[in-house]
Formats: structure tokens, C-alpha cells, sequence
């Protein structure tokens, strides 16, 4: 319906980053002529003011964001935001001159690369997620993805009343252990740990159950089995409650996956960002400290 | 021994009560030991209405400007601080309440009415004055059978009955809860006209579906649904065998009692057995009136929500007037003074009544509208004055100037102002051409001229008596043309409910503004240079047609001698293949369909449906070439505009899924939609900050609902305004507190009385009910001391209890320099505002 926000007023911001790194470039070159290029030559000094003003405006977008009411497209701060972050890197290192160790400053850069690279991963999963998240709820939301499957619940027991103990015990547990999300690894992870419990001669034995395919094998086991008609209705029925409540809970399972990378990068990006602020501190006052 | 009433008051309500309390203080003043007046209730409470409401409702006391006239109390507040206030009242001033004395009938005449009670008592009396409101008169089923018992139109007690069928017809509230509490103890059936609960609360609606819903709960749905008639049953089975047109065919229900809600209307039967002329045909029809609130039966006065009054201050300044008017002392009535303050600035030495009269003579639509009527239209008017020159306005802003004082000095007007003559310079525009707006205008004098590209010469001149602004109080479409203030024009610009109101109930002005509306439909279509007179015979002989949603106005093969303008509402057209429609075009209030066939004098092809409420003018083949001999190239400009519409269509035809993502849009609602709120799925990573802004900019309520709504392929349409062409929300909205803002938007102002109407009549469910949000607190004192809700919190959720609730919805952001801020705040451009001019520009573009 319009374009993402990389493809904001035609790109403008992709030009004014390239037109930023030709003009970092530029000074850095200036530099070569007398002494050996170093972020102490004015040329240096000019690159790390640019950077070191960068980060305060890349951080702003924080700020900014939560102005509500005041006009402007905060789409359009998205997308310079994109640009001209990823523009940082060319210029933070033109200001260096490349020159990297083991000391605070080298810290304070690759802090800042983290940073850089947690938001291409989150610009990466803004623009692929939500294609995928609307392909798995098809037009539904997950809310109603949810009572959908709660009525499967319902039908489902009220199936297994219709079945033999060790039968019913299987479907019913198989309901009550059935996991969505759970820790924050589980939910991005996307992993199963449903179970069931099926009867042994001294009681039950707990049995994993991801995606539900034991408990499927194992309707379809007993349905080779039995010889009681009604028996035999009420499990064709409940394969089927149990291969739609498999399909539904994929979806869920990948919704709450979905959702939870289109946030967690965020958990990264926001936190290092504050720090990057805070080593920018560090790094001036150090290097004007022990010039 | 049979006293003689001075006067008999029926009716205990806000205007009964002050009525009394008027009588009982004109007793006082003469020395009367008994009284001379007598209040029949036939309830055991004052004012049943206002009684039945529910506990702690916060009843409000609109319309701000209007003074109290009243020896009894009132203002805004709790139900039970009112009832109680009149309760402390009619004790003190040891008011004359009859309870328990409901009237069946009044005869007589002014000096000697007999009033037959209930309980078969009879009162006589001088003078009547009936308060008695529309409350007390259900509207019936209106079908055959409906006089045999065990129909019922109110509901006491639910415990009552056990183990019947019992029918209840309606979609209201109470409907649906008299249904629910049946239903614990019978087998109950409820019945809905319409396709879903639309007007119901929320709560309820959730109710009455999970119920339907449930097996274990004795309760069945029938939608679009209607009762066809009833007979008796056979004995020993049910009593009644209720045949049901339903959307599949005709059903029968045995059931032992129907239970009908249907709202209330005033009651006809009672009045005109009074003998009342009543202003019209239709089952709302109020009794005549004069402008002292006597009917047609001297000595017969009518006060309250049945002289057109439904607001509680109105209803109790009438009930202090009229016994005053019954003594025959005229007094200016409590409006009096919001009429001099609205002629206030005009050029003429007279004083208002004798205005009042001399507007009505002059305006021929008026004529014949009741003195009370007119007063009202214009205390809710804005009236203005044009002017030639700088010092004029000067002068007469000076002279105004007394007046804002006046206004000013006055605790009435603290919080709400009376309108007062609005001076103008002469070339004032009163809209421009592309605005939205609702009002109607009335030219009382000197000249308004309308300009447009569609007029001949690029203008047109209005008189005295003309008005202008019916195109978008009908069609809801934007002014078609600019306004301008001509020489000494003076002009009244009446809110679209007031002008609705009218119409409604008045066949003079529907009929002037409906004749108006085609003669300049012509115009503008076919025969800009036509006059009014040239015009009148093919106008006093076009068709108006009305479509329901669905109703087809053409399929294929119909014959095709006509084409319609629309004059309100959409039209889909598109084509049958195999029982799969193919939409290849929608076309809105102002566009013209059917051209091409009438034109080639082919059949239909196509299919023509009505998207909403629809409503076209008819226009046959003979009339449109008798329109096309005003001026022959004129010929030209509607075959171009229909060959580019015959391009649109077959660019559509080719084109399946986009024209299956634009009906799923037009399905949705978006047809009557100016301004719509959709979600692009493929963009939208669920961050919710555009309700988090919407909350943050509209006092901490959010308007929108992002993730309900419905979605087709990747287009998500969220629960949020679309502000309707012609918004359903603004149909009755008792202190006129929703407008149109000039580019279209509708918006809620501040003097919500809180009723719910809007909520219960927009069928897109975007009008929240919700208190005053509290301020955030500063986020020190949330951090520390857990005070309020905190950053990014919902502020609504922890707000005091039993606040007045008012409604919210969608502005559009209309006071918000940039804009719609769920808009500008979305970071990844998913949330999006589109006109119907964007739908296909969306879909087109998507699909490349």
C-alpha cells in the first residue's frame, strides 16, 4: 500500500547518508598530506564531533518517538534514523583512521557496532516479520485464534468421555500439559515441551508430546485397536480435533515467536544504545584528559 | 362533593413537577387554603422516567445557556440527588400528588374537563396540561394478531414466568437483557430485524452472543427477522402460533408470550381521543401546538418530551410557563432572552416577537411551521448579519458589545454561551467550495451569492426566502459550491440535527428542500444555464427512489430507459459471473449511473446494488433529452464523463483480486466512509504506538482498537472512525454536541450529556463510553509513591468511579497541526488514512 521506511521520500535520507560518507571521506583523505591521518589531526577532531553529534540524534529517535501530536512522520525518523546509523560506521572509522586496540576507545567502538549491527538485525525483522505473521494468522488475530482453540478443548474431552479410561486419560492430559510460549528462550526458540500421559499398569507415564504428533500416533494406534463402534467414532473425531488444535497451535507457537523477534532485538539495541551514550562520555573525556 | 381543579396536571415528570410546584406557589400568593391544582401520577414515585433510570446514572443538565425557570431545584448530578431534590421539593412546598392515578381518558372543554382515571375515579378541572412524556406509550408490533393476550410491552419482573416460550422482538438493551434474565427459567427467543445487535452496549452484546452461543442456555437468535403475524393456538398447546419472516423463509413458533421492546413513540390514540390535531401522519407525529403550548383544544396544554422538549430544564421552564400561560398571564418564556441576544445586532426597530413573525411571513417553507418550532430553529441557528463597510462593522460591534457584556456578568452563560448576531463584512464566505459541513442556511434577507465552475457564468444569486447548503445536509458530499455574503444579507445557518428535526416532522420543509435539491441536481448534471422556473416541470416530475443495503436498483437484462443520480449513499456495480460478483466500480452521492445503457438504448448488463441507504434520483430517457434542449453542448460534457467512467469499468473488470480486496473495503463499511483508518499488514510490526499516540493526544483514551477489526489479504481494518458521508452517530444527539469539521471530520464536543445514543446507532462500534481520564502523574511520584498510572499505562483503567461517562471517538486529529497522530507516529508507515479517491489508488498500486 506505500513503501517501507528504507523507501521514505525516495530514499532521501539513503542519498544524504552517501552524501555524509563522501564528505567523512573527504576530510579523511585532507588528512594523509601532512601528519599520518589519527582522530588528533583537526580533520579527526571535525569527524568526531560529527559522530559523537550523530549519537546524540540517533538516540533522540527515543525521545521523539513518544511526541505525540506534533506532526511530522515518524517514519521519515525511522528511515534517517536507518541510514544514517548505518552511515556511523564509515564515519566513526574515518575519524579513527582505522585505528583499533585494546583500550576504552576500541570499547566504546565496538560497543557502538553492536548497537549498529542489533538494529540492522531489528530493521531485518521489521521489514521480513510481519509478511510472514500475517501469512500465519490468514486474517485472524490471535485472539481468535485462541477461542478457536478452546472450543477444540472443549470438543475434544467431550469426545474422550465417549472412550475407553486409558484414552481419555491421554487426551485429557495431553490438553492440560499443551505449552505456548513459556521462558522468553522458548517463546524466540519457538519451542514444544507439551507432554501426555499415557496409562501403564501402575498409572501413567509421562510422554513427550511436540506438536502434538505422539498424542496423534497414538490415537491412531488405538484406533487400529478397538473394536467398539462408538469407541471407534469418538476417535476418528477426536484425530481430527487433534490435527486442527496441532495446526492452530503451529500458528500460535509462530505468532508468539514472530512477536517476540519483533521485539527482543530492542531489549538489545535500547539498553547497549544508553551505554554507547555514556562510553561517548568516557571517550572525550579521556582523550582530552590524557591528550 | 367533586372538587373543580383549577387545573389538572398529568404526569409527575420534570415538566409535571415544576407545573405543580408553579400552581402551588400561585396558591401561596393568593391565600388559597386548598389547592386549586391537582398532579395525577399513575406511578407510585414522582417523575417513572427519570425513577427507572439506572442507579447513579449522572444526569446532565443541557443546554448549558438555558436559564432555569423552575420553583422546583435542578442541576447536573446523580439520579438519586435529583429524585431527591424533587422528592424534599413536592414535601416541602406540600405539593397536591395524586399517585396512583393514571388518566385513561380527558373530555371536555376549556372550563370543564372531565379526566377519567384508571382506578375509575374522575377529576374535573379547567385547564389540562399533559406532561406525560412518550415513555409510557410502547411501539407495537403493528401485525396482524397483535391485540391477542400474552403480547406484552413491558417486562416487570423476569422470576414471573417459568417454563414458557416466550418471544422477545427487538435489538435494544432492553431487549436483550429481558431476553437474558427469561432465559434462566424458559425457553426464549430473541428477535432482531436487523443482521446483528448494532445498537446494543457493549456488555450486553457480549451477553446476549456467548449466550446464543451456548447450548446449556435455553436461548435461540433469529437475525434479519421480523414477525409476520399471530393466531391463537390450539388449545391445549401453546397460546400463540407465530409466524416469522425470516431472511431463509417463513418459520413457525409456538410460543406462550411475546415480550416486544421497540422503543417508545408519543401516544396517538390517547391524544387524539383528547381531541389533538397531531402535525403529521407518521407514528412519531407530535400534537400542534401553539406557542403558549395549547393544543387544538382550548384550554388543553401539552409540556415536555411531547412538545418536542425531551430535555429535562426545557420540559421544567415549560411546565413553569404554562401554568402561567393557563392564568392567562403571558409571560415571555425563559428562551425569551436568547432571542433578543440572537437578533440582537440586526437593523431593525423591532422587538423580537414581531422579528419572529416577520421571518415566518417572509420565508414561505416557514409559514407553516408552529411559532415554537421557529423559535427553537432559531435560538439553535447562528444569525448573521452582513454589512457594507469597516465602520458599519465597527458600529454595530460597538452596539454588541453591551450585550457580550450582558452575557459575561451572567452565571447562566458561565459555562455555556448563547449565540448572539454574528456581524459580517459583505464578501464573507460562509463555506468554500471542497469543505464538509452540515448546516443549512436560510437567506432571511438581502442577497448570498454561490459560486462555482458547474454554474453558468460562474455564479448564482439567492434571495430573501431562498436557501442554500441542502446538497451536504442530504448527501453529505462536500459543498459543491462557495458561499458568499452578498449586500445586507442577513443569514440564519441552522445545525444539520435542528434542520432534521424539521424535516422530519414538517411536510412544508421537507418537501421545499427535497424540490430545491433536484432543481439544482439538474443544474448542475445537465442544464447549468436552465433557471429554477424552466426547470420546475421536470422537477415536480422526477422519481425519488429509496434502496436498502443489498436492494438491486437493476440486474441484467432489466430494461434501461432511465439513469439515477444518487443522491445519497453508494452504489456497487459490478458484474454476475456464475454466481461470483466482480466489482467494477462504486459510485458515490453526486455521481450519476446507469448513463451508458439509457444511452444506447441497450439492456442492463451489469449489475447496479446499494451499498448503504440509498437514495437516486430517477431521471428517464424522455427528461434527460428534454433537459439536454436547454443547451445541446451540454450533450458533450456528460458523454465525456460517461466515457470515462465506461474506461474505469472495463480497467476493473480485468482486474480480480484487487477488486476483491476493494468489496471486501466497501463490505467493511468503508463505502460511506470520508475518512478511514487502515493498517497495511506487511508493515506493521504490532509496536501499538498508534494507540499509545491517539491515547496520549485525546486526553489518555484511545480511540482506536488496532488489532480487532478485520483483515483481507494484507489490509487490516482497525475498530476506528471512518467518518461517515452521512454519520449515523449524529441522528440523535440530544444537546447537538457532534458536528463536522470543514474537512470532514466528525468530532465530539465537550457538551456530551453522556446518553449513549451515538455509541448505540454507529454500526462500526468506534464510540467509547468513558470517564474523564485523571491526570498522569509526575513519573517521581508514580516511581515512589504508586500515584496514578505510569508511563505508557492506560489512564483510563484507573479512573475514580461513577464519574459521568461521555462519549469518545476519532477526531481525525482535526485541531492537530500534523495532523492524524496514530498516523505520524507509526514508525514503519503500516497505519495509514485514506479517502475513498484512495482506495483504488492503494489496490492498484499494491498490486504491482
Amino acid at each position: 500500500m506505500s513503501g517501507n521506511a528504507l523507501q521514505y521520500a525516495g530514499g532521501r535520507y539513503l542519498w544524504i547518508a552517501i552524501g555524509l560518507l563522501a564528505a567523512s571521506f573527504g576530510l579523511y583523505w585532507l588528512q594523509e598530506e601532512t601528519t599520518p591521518p589519527s582522530g588528533g589531526t583537526w580533520q579527526g577532531l571535525t569527524l568526531g564531533i560529527v559522530a559523537g553529534l550523530l549519537i546524540f540524534w540517533l538516540n533522540y529517535l527515543g525521545v521523539r518517538k513518544r511526541r505525540y501530536g506534533q506532526g511530522g512522520s515518524l517514519k521519515g525518523w525511522v528511515s534517517a534514523h536507518v541510514y544514517l546509523g548505518t552511515a556511523l560506521i564509515g564515519v566513526s572509522l574515518f575519524h579513527s583512521a582505522g585505528q583499533l586496540g585494546w583500550n576504552i576507545h576500541s570499547l566504546f567502538f565496538w560497543l557502538m557496532m553492536a548497537v549498529i549491527i542489533s538494529g540492522m538485525i531489528g530493521m531485518s525483522v521489521y521489514l521480513s516479520l510481519p509478511r510472514r505473521l500475517s501469512a500465519i494468522r490468514k486474517t485472524r488475530s490471535r485472539a481468535e485464534i485462541l477461542e478457536e482453540l478452546e472450543g477444540l478443548e472443549l470438543a475434544s474431552l467431550e469426545r474422550a468421555a465417549d472412550c475407553s479410561e486409558s484414552i481419555s486419560m491421554a487426551v485429557r492430559t495431553a490438553l492440560e500439559q499443551t505449552r505456548v510460549g513459556g521462558s522468553v528462550a522458548r517463546q524466540l526458540l519457538g519451542r514444544d515441551r507439551s507432554s501426555f500421559e499415557e496409562m501403564t499398569s501402575d498409572g501413567g507415564i509421562r510422554r513427550s508430546n511436540q506438536d502434538q504428533q505422539r498424542l496423534l500416533r497414538f490415537l491412531s494406534e488405538q484406533a487400529t485397536q478397538t473394536r467398539d463402534a462408538k469407541e471407534t467414532t469418538a476417535l476418528r473425531h477426536l484425530m481430527s480435533l487433534t490435527a486442527r488444535r496441532q495446526d492452530l497451535l503451529r500458528r500460535v507457537r509462530r505468532d508468539v515467536q514472530i512477536q517476540g523477534w519483533l521485539q527482543a532485538w530492542l531489549y538489545v539495541h535500547v539498553p547497549l544504545s544508553i551505554a554507547v551514550l555514556l562510553a561517548l562520555v568516557v571517550h572525550i573525556v579521556v582523550v582530552f584528559w590524557y591528550w | 362533593m367533586e372538587v373543580q381543579y383549577q387545573i389538572a396536571i398529568v404526569g409527575s415528570g420534570p415538566a409535571g413537577l415544576s407545573a405543580a410546584a408553579r400552581a402551588a406557589a400561585r396558591d401561596r400568593e393568593n391565600g388559597l387554603a386548598t389547592p386549586s391544582y391537582v398532579l395525577l401520577e399513575g406511578f407510585d414515585n414522582l417523575s417513572k422516567t427519570i425513577y427507572r433510570y439506572q442507579k447513579g446514572k449522572h444526569v446532565m443538565a443541557e443546554p448549558g445557556y438555558l436559564r432555569l425557570r423552575s420553583d422546583v431545584g435542578f442541576a447536573a448530578g446523580k439520579r438519586e440527588d435529583i429524585l431527591g431534590i424533587w422528592d424534599t421539593a413536592a414535601d416541602d412546598q406540600s405539593l397536591h400528588v395524586q399517585y396512583g392515578s393514571e388518566v385513561t381518558s380527558v373530555q371536555g372543554q376549556k372550563g370543564a374537563f372531565e379526566l377519567k382515571l384508571a382506578n375509575g375515579a374522575t377529576v374535573t378541572a379547567a385547564n389540562v396540561v399533559l406532561g406525560i412524556g412518550t415513555q409510557g406509550n410502547p411501539r407495537r408490533l403493528g401485525v396482524t394478531g397483535e391485540e391477542l393476550p400474552n403480547i406484552q410491552y413491558q417486562l416487570d419482573d423476569p422470576g414471573e414466568y417459568t417454563n414458557e416460550t416466550i418471544i422477545v422482538v427487538g435489538a435494544g438493551d432492553s431487549a436483550i437483557e429481558n431476553a437474558l434474565a427469561l432465559a434462566e427459567q424458559n425457553q426464549v427467543y430473541i428477535l432482531n430485524r436487523k443482521a446483528e445487535f448494532a445498537r446494543a452496549k457493549e456488555g450486553n452484546l457480549n451477553a446476549i452472543l456467548a449466550a446464543a452461543n451456548n447450548d446449556d442456555v435455553s436461548l435461540g437468535c433469529f437475525y434479519s427477522s421480523a414477525i409476520d403475524n399471530i393466531v391463537a393456538g390450539d388449545d391445549g398447546g401453546a397460546g400463540l402460533r407465530v409466524t416469522i419472516a425470516t431472511a431463509e423463509g417463513e418459520e413457525v413458533v409456538e410460543a406462550d408470550r411475546i415480550i416486544a421492546r421497540l422503543g417508545s413513540i408519543p401516544p396517538r390514540g390517547f391524544l387524539e381521543g383528547c381531541g389533538m390535531t397531531m402535525s403529521h401522519e407518521g407514528a412519531d407525529a407530535l400534537p400542534v401546538l401553539s406557542e403558549h403550548y395549547e393544543s387544538s383544544v382550548p384550554g388543553l396544554y401539552v409540556v415536555g418530551a411531547l412538545a418536542g422538549c425531551p430535555l429535562i430544564k426545557q420540559a421544567m421552564n415549560q411546565g413553569y410557563d404554562v401554568v402561567e400561560f393557563a392564568n392567562d398571564n403571558f409571560v415571555k418564556p425563559a428562551d425569551h432572552e436568547l432571542i433578543e441576544f440572537q437578533f440582537a445586532g440586526l437593523p431593525y426597530d423591532r422587538d423580537a416577537d414581531e422579528l419572529i413573525g416577520l421571518f415566518m411571513s417572509r420565508i414561505p417553507m416557514f409559514r407553516q411551521l408552529s411559532v415554537l418550532a421557529f423559535r427553537e430553529m432559531v435560538i439553535e441557528s447562528s444569525l448573521y448579519v452582513g454589512l457594507p463597510d469597516a465602520d458599519s462593522i465597527e458600529d454595530a460591534q460597538l452596539s454588541l458589545a453591551d450585550v457580550q457584556q450582558k452575557i459575561e456578568g451572567d452565571e447562566t452563560y458561565a459555562k455555556a454561551k448563547p449565540s448572539v448576531t454574528k456581524v459580517i463584512p459583505k464578501g464573507h464566505e460562509f463555506y468554500t467550495e471542497g469543505d464538509f459541513g452540515v448546516s443549512f442556511y436560510t437567506v432571511l434577507d438581502g442577497e448570498v451569492v454561490l459560486g462555482s465552475t458547474n454554474f453558468a457564468g460562474g455564479e448564482r444569486r439567492l434571495g430573501r426566502g431562498e436557501f442554500f447548503g441542502e446538497m451536504s445536509l442530504i448527501a453529505g458530499q462536500p459543498r459543491p459550491e462557495t458561499a458568499v455574503a452578498g449586500d445586507n444579507c442577513i443569514v440564519l445557518e441552522t445545525p444539520r440535527r435542528t434542520i432534521l428535526k424539521l424535516i422530519a416532522s414538517n411536510e412544508a420543509v421537507r418537501e421545499g428542500i427535497d424540490w430545491v435539491f433536484i432543481v439544482r441536481e439538474l443544474q448542475r448534471h445537465f442544464a447549468p444555464a436552465a433557471t429554477v422556473e424552466e426547470l420546475r416541470p421536470i422537477a415536480d416530475e422526477i422519481k425519488q427512489l429509496s434502496f436498502k443495503a443489498g436492494q438491486r436498483l437493476w440486474e441484467p437484462g432489466d430494461d434501461s430507459n432511465s439513469l439515477h443520480l444518487i443522491r445519497s449513499g453508494t452504489v456497487l456495480i459490478f458484474n454476475e459471473v456464475e454466481g461470483k460478483r466482480k466489482l467494477i466500480a462504486e459510485e458515490r452521492a453526486g455521481e450519476m449511473v446507469g448513463f451508458m445503457a439509457m444511452y444506447n438504448q441497450s439492456s442492463r448488463t451489469n449489475v447496479a446494488e446499494a451499498s448503504v441507504l440509498t437514495e437516486t434520483l430517477e431521471i428517464t430517457e424522455e427528461q434527460y433529452r428534454r433537459l439536454m434542449n436547454f443547451d445541446m453542448e451540454q450533450e458533450d460534457v456528460v458523454d465525456a464523463r460517461a466515457s470515462r467512467d465506461l474506461m474505469k469499468y472495463s480497467q476493473w473488470e480485468t482486474r480480480g483480486e484487487s477488486s476483491q480486496v476493494l468489496e471486501f473495503m466497501l463490505g467493511d463499511g468503508l463505502g460511506e466512509a470520508t475518512n478511514a483508518l487502515i493498517i497495511d499488514e506487511y508493515l506493521c510490526v504490532g509496536c501499538d504506538n498508534c494507540e499509545t499516540a491517539c491515547a496520549e493526544t485525546h486526553d489518555g483514551i484511545s480511540r482506536l482498537d488496532r488489532k480487532s477489526g478485520s483483515t483481507m489479504a494484507h489490509v487490516h481494518i482497525p475498530v476506528s472512525c471512518r467518518h461517515c458521508q452521512q454519520p449515523h452517530c449524529m441522528k440523535d444527539c440530544p444537546p447537538n454536541a457532534i458536528h463536522r469539521a470543514t474537512n470532514g471530520e466528525v468530532f465530539i464536543d465537550d457538551s456530551c450529556i453522556g446518553c449513549g445514543n451515538c455509541q448505540s446507532n454507529c454500526p462500526y462500534d468506534v464510540i467509547r463510553m468513558a470517564p474523564e481520564a485523571p491526570a498522569k502523574p509526575s513519573l517521581f511520584s508514580w516511581l515512589l509513591f504508586g500515584a496514578g498510572s505510569g508511563p505508557g499505562e492506560d489512564r483510563a483503567a484507573k479512573g475514580p468511579e461513577g464519574q459521568v461517562k461521555k462519549a469518545r471517538k476519532c477526531d481525525a486529529c482535526f485541531d492537530l497541526p500534523g495532523g492524524p497522530a496514530c498516523v505520524s507516529a507509526c514508525p514503519t508507515g503500516a497505519a495509514q488514512r485514506v479517502s475513498p479517491s484512495d482506495f483504488v489508488r492503494i489496490i492498484e498500486r499494491d498490486a504491482l
